[in-house]
């Protein structure tokens, strides 16, 4: 009760709410700017911290991490450019709703999501993290492989109205992933020589450019026809409905809790991530969707189930880090080094060694989701006047901010180049129905599915029988079996496949 | 130096008031100096070098930026740093391996005899663990379960490096021994508390879980044993002629003046025993080892000859 009470007097000192409020600022405005990313804000981000307090720091990259992906939602809405994978999937529903002239009521929508996600997974990660984190260590490289093919068997359910084209794309982004030193041997696999691509193609450069750059593309072609894009925007701006009623939240709830605990689900899962966990969601609820639903074509239930997901991924992430002192994220690997900073080690016996920092912590996540509610709402009456400014103005802003998030990733032109290049390509795709979703989809999942499926075959000896010696592997693949011939089944019959969205 | 003009005939008078204050051989440094991290915000690498960079500005009267090249494992760093000026106001910070290992391996732009070797921080806690329920002391038991396991025994892996000396090892004894390769130390130390794989290499990571007795220390792979683990072996101690010292390095392109180089190393000599540095190397538990200018340079020379020929 002491160690509480002090860790709250922390965590409502003037300087932790001021990094607080800071980091939701600067993670929010990150969130909102297409082509800046989460990656880029954090890499602005740490070397700010190095003069902070400790909970003062860590409370400011919560923030960053927190605001960024609720803000992503905003480009995704407004603009159809996701700042980030994770928010690609808002795209399917929010932009046609902010196209309907609903987009106040989108952004509203996507912005009690995100809260809601964030508030449940981090009550979740400060009550249940070390039951939590012991179910974490039994994923090993069999179970995540399971996994990853469960969720992709409803994510490929996503990949538009042409099958072939589809798993094209998706294979484009495979191939794309496999650039890079090979995980087992260390042998260059196409680079070229180039060292910049050791790493693999820039993940930065490849979503800014084939999420912002191609839509930017795509507006100025239409600009550029003579296809007044104003007049269809200056459409939008003329909001018919702006509330969230009661009635839309009984209708959204539901969904939002289910993408809630899927989204705390993805995060548990070392490395599976926030863009997995927002399609799988997306993509389940779009499965179970009921007959007045229109996925696809401007539901409430798409944005919030997107967003919940999205957002509650990264408490989620937290909880080994919390619980053992391992990270499972990016993010959480940054914060480890945050602990360091200030000489704290995170580890199994971090709670016990320093409980006032840790109850501090998770104070100031909890202050931190609700300074997020309040800036974001504040923000969106501001947001959704985006839709009034013309293409011509919009374009050249955004593709400067492209080029700026690409290069921030790893200090290099090359990145940039690298963003120009697949946002081309994402261009000619686009044009010719080819979604870059599906693309980015794969060239996210491969490297993760890849390393899993090899690491598998390594401890199972190469020996495929031994998958049964791996009763939760065996579980999401029976279900992804089950899965597969339900969607196959349903497919013949066009009446209960709802939408024809075009996926991108 | 003017004192000197009296003793000396006009011209070499000239000559040496020339020398003495033309711009080129003004007191090194007259700007600020530059260090490109080779890794990202955040990481050891990084958090040393900005820790050590109020001491190396006191000790040089210039400020130092530094700046955040990741990619590569610090290669992206050097080999950007081989093609910069070399007057000592560019510097890039990366680890050992960077230029004793991975050019052996791997095609690079960069070889040893391209940078001047500075100064080398702190040393990784490099170590093999196992969960304590396997029952094993010392890297001699999982040598000795090896050879009763039919399959042989997996271990995660988070390097090349690791993956050669694990291979000589493994050679040596005629055990199998298979590198499940993972994303780092993280995820490594996380396979082998689920129980995923029978041991872990891991560089730091796992300090945290072993000294709360979650994780048994098997061996070390440095010259000397694991710092708060002196009582296990190292790979050395074991009778296996291989280790690994990896160290935060910091190195300047090859060429630069004898002066520059002699204030850089005092200069970092002097942030090797500020209060920041060492209180960061005790947080990542990689003791206070610190090798600057010709020593450093033979150790470096000693471990890339050790590896290349381990790698052949």
């Amino acid at each position: 009760m002491e160690n509480l009470l002090l860790a709250a007097g922390d965590a409502f000192s003037p300087g932790a709410l001021l990094a607080v409020v800071g980091g939701i600022l600067l993670g929010y405005a990150v969130g909102v700017l297409p082509g800046l990313s989460r990656p880029a804000a954090l890499a602005v981000a740490v070397p700010l911290t190095y003069s902070m307090t400790p909970i003062g720091a860590i409370a400011f990259l919560v923030g960053v991490t927190k605001a960024s992906a609720a803000g992503g939602a905003t480009g995704a809405i407004l603009l159809n450019t996701p700042g980030e994978p994770s928010s690609a999937a808002t795209c399917f529903d929010g932009y046609p709703l902010a196209r309907k002239g609903e987009a106040t009521r989108a952004l509203k929508m996507a912005l009690f999501a995100s809260v809601f996600g964030d508030i449940v997974a981090t009550v979740v990660l400060i009550g249940l993290a070390a039951p939590l984190a012991t179910v974490a260590l039994k994923m090993g490289p069999v179970e995540m492989t399971a996994v990853m093919i469960f969720a992709l068997t409803f994510i490929a359910a996503l990949s538009g109205a042409s099958l072939s084209r589809g798993v094209i794309s998706g294979v484009l982004g495979l191939l794309f992933a496999t650039v890079g030193l090979d995980a087992e041997s260390a042998t260059p696999r196409l680079t070229f020589g180039m060292i910049e691509l050791f790493d693999g193609i820039p993940l930065i450069a490849a979503t800014v450019g084939m999420l912002a750059f191609t839509e930017m593309l795509v507006q100025a072609q239409r600009l550029a026809q003579g296809h007044d894009d104003a007049a269809s925007l200056n459409d939008s701006s003329r909001e018919k409905d702006k509330t969230i009623r009661w009635s839309d939240i009984r209708r959204v709830f539901p969904t939002t809790v289910r993408s809630t605990g899927i989204g705390i689900g993805a995060g548990i899962m070392p490395g599976l991530g926030p863009t997995i966990g927002a399609f799988l969601s997306y993509a389940i609820a779009k499965r179970l969707a009921g007959p007045r639903d229109m996925f696809g074509k401007g539901d409430l239930k798409g944005v919030a189930a997107t967003e919940a997901a999205d957002n509650a991924v990264l408490p989620a992430s937290l909880i080994p880090l919390f619980a053992i002192g391992l990270p499972g994220s990016v993010s959480a690997a940054i914060l480890v080094s945050a602990f360091m900073l200030h000489g704290v080690v995170p580890g199994p016996l971090v709670f016990e060694q320093h409980p006032r920092l840790i109850t501090g912590i998770f104070l100031s996540m909890i202050v931190a989701s609700l300074v997020m509610l309040a800036v974001g709402r504040v923000g969106l009456t501001f947001f959704a006047r985006i839709t009034r400014v013309p293409p011509r103005v919009i374009i050249p802003f955004v593709l400067l901010f492209c080029v700026v998030g690409a290069y921030l990733e790893s200090d290099i032109v090359f990145s940039a180049v690298v963003m120009v290049l697949l946002g081309t390509l994402g261009f000619a795709m686009q044009r010719y129905g080819y979604s870059v979703v599906t693309f980015l989809i794969g060239f996210v999942v491969g490297p993760l599915f890849e390393l899993s499926l090899r690491q598998a075959l390594i401890v199972t000896n190469h020996d495929v029988s031994r998958v049964f010696e791996h009763p939760i592997a065996v579980g999401f693949l029976a279900a992804a079996a089950v899965a597969a011939v339900v969607f196959t089944l349903r497919r013949d019959k066009p009446a209960t496949e709802p939408s024809g969205e075009d996926g991108g | 130096m003017t004192l000197s003009c009296t003793r000396f005939g006009l011209g070499s008078a000239i000559l040496a008031v020339a020398l003495a204050c033309g711009p080129a051989h003004a007191e090194f440094p007259e700007k600020e100096v530059t260090i490109t991290v080779g890794f990202g915000p955040g990481g050891g690498v990084d958090s040393i070098t900005r820790a050590a960079a109020d001491a190396l500005s006191a000790a040089l009267g210039q400020s130092i930026v530094v700046e955040n090249q990741p990619g590569a494992g610090g290669a992206l760093a050097l080999t950007a740093l081989k093609a910069k000026a070399a007057d000592g106001y560019s510097l890039a910070a990366a680890i050992s391996t960077t230029v004793s290992f991975d050019p052996h391996t791997q095609t690079l732009g960069y070889a040893l005899d391209d940078f001047e070797y500075i100064a080398a921080f702190g040393v990784f806690p490099e170590a093999l663990v196992a969960l304590p329920s396997r029952g094993w002391e010392t890297f001699a038991d999982v040598v000795a379960a090896a050879k009763d396991a039919p399959d042989g025994l997996t271990y995660a892996s988070t390097t090349s490096l690791d993956r050669v000396v694990m291979a000589s090892i493994a050679e040596k004894e005629g055990v199998t021994i298979k590198p499940v390769p993972t994303k780092g130390g993280a995820e490594a130390v996380a396979q082998t508390l689920g129980g995923h794989v029978d041991f872990a290499y891991s560089s730091g990571t796992y300090y945290a879980q072993a000294a709360a007795g979650e994780l048994t220390v098997l061996a070390g792979l440095g010259k000397e044993p694991v710092p708060g683990f002196e009582d296990k072996p190292t790979l050395e101690s074991l009778g296996y002629d291989i280790s690994s010292v990896n160290m935060v390095i910091y190195v300047a392109p090859a060429g630069i003046s004898d002066e520059a180089k002699a204030a850089l190393v005092a200069a970092f000599e002097a942030a090797s025993t500020s209060e920041p540095v060492l209180e960061l190397l005790a947080t990542r538990n990689m003791g206070s080892f610190t090798l600057t200018g010709d020593e450093f340079d033979a150790l470096i020379r000693d471990q890339s000859a050790k590896f290349e020929a381990a790698v052949k």
